[in-house]
């Protein structure tokens, strides 16, 4: 893994290294590099993993504007690190310049297995409750025919082209059909780049489960990122396969509430909120796997089944 | 004697001086240790010279210990593996000497950092486990120079000075959770770090005789015979001692 402290903490790559097999997207026309603070991500968007915090897109509450993927990308973070015989820690903290909260993130990759546990403590320094979403970004360097398997549920169409759905409608995860006479897609496969598609669909689990695996069949090795209901609500998935500038990735990322604009969920009274003095932790388990086509569930401990 | 059997230590400082002697120490008498160090070299040699003899007695740990993140991670991997902590040495410390006008503010802090706020920091995550067992030990190293000033040592002395009170202070605060808190206040040891300074005032073999005569005893301490008093201090053997600080130097305080 590297991690880059300097630039939001962002986590720029996860190797698995049996296969030498780089799992992040890294954008192939934009170097990594640092932002101005209050830019657009996607104008800047180098690939990797960022924290997103407290909205996706740009937003305001009670006055205070959250720009693009919230204020703590673009902003430098402080970092210690703990090396145990086992495992090795990275500590990594920042105070909000809009929201006042101090965030905490550790990342802990162990020796013996490959996985990665990550946990958010978010606690509000100030003297007001506020609302916040937070999101985890980590962009999947995704090729045509790898497979996308998730946890039982239901997906709601919010934007896109054509092919991924017309917006505002909703399926059962992963079968996709426009009308009753339609062949239904399955979404789990990743079609060609001349298709030049994207979509942006929020996921809802069905059951207490909430997981997601993005498998290279042919290599027969993948990722997948596992999380626990009670402290993330479901996934935004944001596929591109040609269509959205013209990039080829998949960003899967668990959010604490939908819609992921601040003010909507606030609306809508799926913001999470803060007390004074109070956090909100929450976790993370990255897998990576091999010798398998398909996943069928990953467990909490990131435990992955075909 | 093993008075340290079925006991968790965790040593700060861990990788040369007075700390690598105390981990030796406890280390034969029973204790479950982790060394501690931010030098991750000087730990390695640590781990490969008492691994063989102590596979399961010893974990390193390469942690900044003024760093509370760093610190926080630290004793959960070792209340992780090991459930407790019983003992707590904190030796983290440097020392860079000068007045104040020729202290730099990156000396000073750098000082009040390692050799104070690492006591606050370690401390402040060790208590709440000690406090669940019903008890414990702290044992801070001070300085001879927080109870006596020398000239030239602005930041170190401030440092042990602070160390020498905070001691006091959470002696009187965790009394009622049976913890007791005591520093050891070395005099001239012959560490590296005390051999570094003595070489940057004036070389060592012109300074060391000088250093020597100045000695009640004739010579400088050794780094086995300061963790001793450690040992005693965070023993069965000191349990009505807390709050005092203990000194280790040759009778130089006395004078």
């Amino acid at each position: 893994m590297v991690v880059l402290p300097q630039l939001g903490g962002k986590i720029w790559s996860i190797e698995y290294r049996p296969h030498s097999r780089e799992w992040l997207w890294h954008n192939p026309r934009i170097d990594v590099g640092l932002a101005p603070f209050g830019a657009a991500f996607d104008d800047y968007w180098s690939g990797g993993a960022d924290v997103a915090f407290p909205s996706c897109y740009e937003s305001t509450w009670n006055g205070w504007k959250v720009p693009d993927l919230g204020e703590l990308w673009s902003i430098p973070w402080n970092v210690s690190h703990t090396f145990l015989p086992d495992s090795v820690t990275l500590t990594l903290t920042v105070g909000g310049r809009i929201w006042p909260v101090e965030v905490q993130r550790t990342i802990t990759l162990n020796s013996h297995l490959p996985v990665v546990n990550m946990t958010f403590k978010i606690t509000n320094v100030g003297s007001q409750s506020f609302p916040f979403l937070l999101g985890f970004h980590p962009a999947i360097a995704a090729e045509p025919g790898y497979r996308l398997d998730l946890a039982p549920g239901n997906v709601k169409v919010d934007e896109g082209t054509q092919e991924m759905g017309d917006i505002g409608q909703e399926y059962s995860w992963p079968y996709l059909a426009k009308s009753e006479s339609d062949r239904p897609r399955d979404m789990r496969i990743m079609p060609p780049y001349t298709e030049g598609s994207y979509g942006g669909h929020f996921f809802r689990p069905s059951t207490a489960a909430l997981w997601w695996a993005i498998t290279d069949p042919k290599e027969q090795s993948g990722i997948g990122l596992v999380a626990s209901i009670n402290e993330w609500q479901g996934l935004w998935i944001w596929q591109v396969f040609g269509g959205w500038r013209g990039y080829y990735h998949v960003a899967v990322e668990p959010w604490t509430g939908y819609p992921i604009t601040l003010h909507e969920a606030v609306k809508l009274n799926s913001a999470r909120w803060l007390a004074p003095h109070s956090n909100y932790q929450a976790t993370l388990t990255t897998v990576c796997y091999e010798g398998i086509d398909h996943v069928t569930a990953i467990d909490i401990d990131g435990t992955v089944f075909s | 004697m093993m008075r340290f059997q079925n006991r968790v230590v965790i040593v700060t400082g861990a990788g040369s001086g007075i700390g690598e002697a105390a981990v030796r120490l406890f280390l034969s008498e029973g204790a479950k240790v982790a060394a501690v160090d931010w030098n991750e070299e000087s730990l390695a040699n640590v781990e490969r010279m008492l691994l063989p003899e102590y596979r399961d007695q010893l974990m390193a740990i390469v942690a900044d210990a003024a760093n509370l993140s760093a610190v926080e991670q630290m004793v959960n991997g070792v209340v992780g593996r090991w459930h407790q902590v019983n003992v707590l040495f904190n030796n983290a410390g440097i020392e860079e000497t000068d007045s104040i006008t020729e202290t730099t503010e990156a000396m000073w802090d750098r000082q009040i950092t390692i050799n104070l706020k690492s006591v606050f920091a370690c401390s402040k995550f060790v208590i709440p486990h000690m406090q669940r067992a019903r008890g414990g030990a702290i044992v801070n190293t001070a300085s001879i120079e927080g109870i006596v000033a020398e000239p030239r040592g602005a930041a170190y002395v401030a440092s042990k000075g602070g160390v020498v009170m905070l001691t006091k202070e959470m002696a009187l605060d965790y009394a009622a959770d049976n913890i007791r808190v005591n520093c050891v206040c070395p005099g001239w040891i012959d560490t590296p770090m005390a051999r570094r300074s003595i070489a940057k005032h004036g070389g060592l073999e012109r300074m060391m005789p000088e250093i020597q005569r100045l000695q009640p005893l004739g010579r400088l301490g050794t780094p086995e015979e300061v963790a001793k008093a450690v040992l005693f201090l965070a023993s069965d053997d000191a349990s009505f001692i807390t709050g005092t600080a203990l000194m280790v130097d040759g009778g130089y305080t006395a004078q």
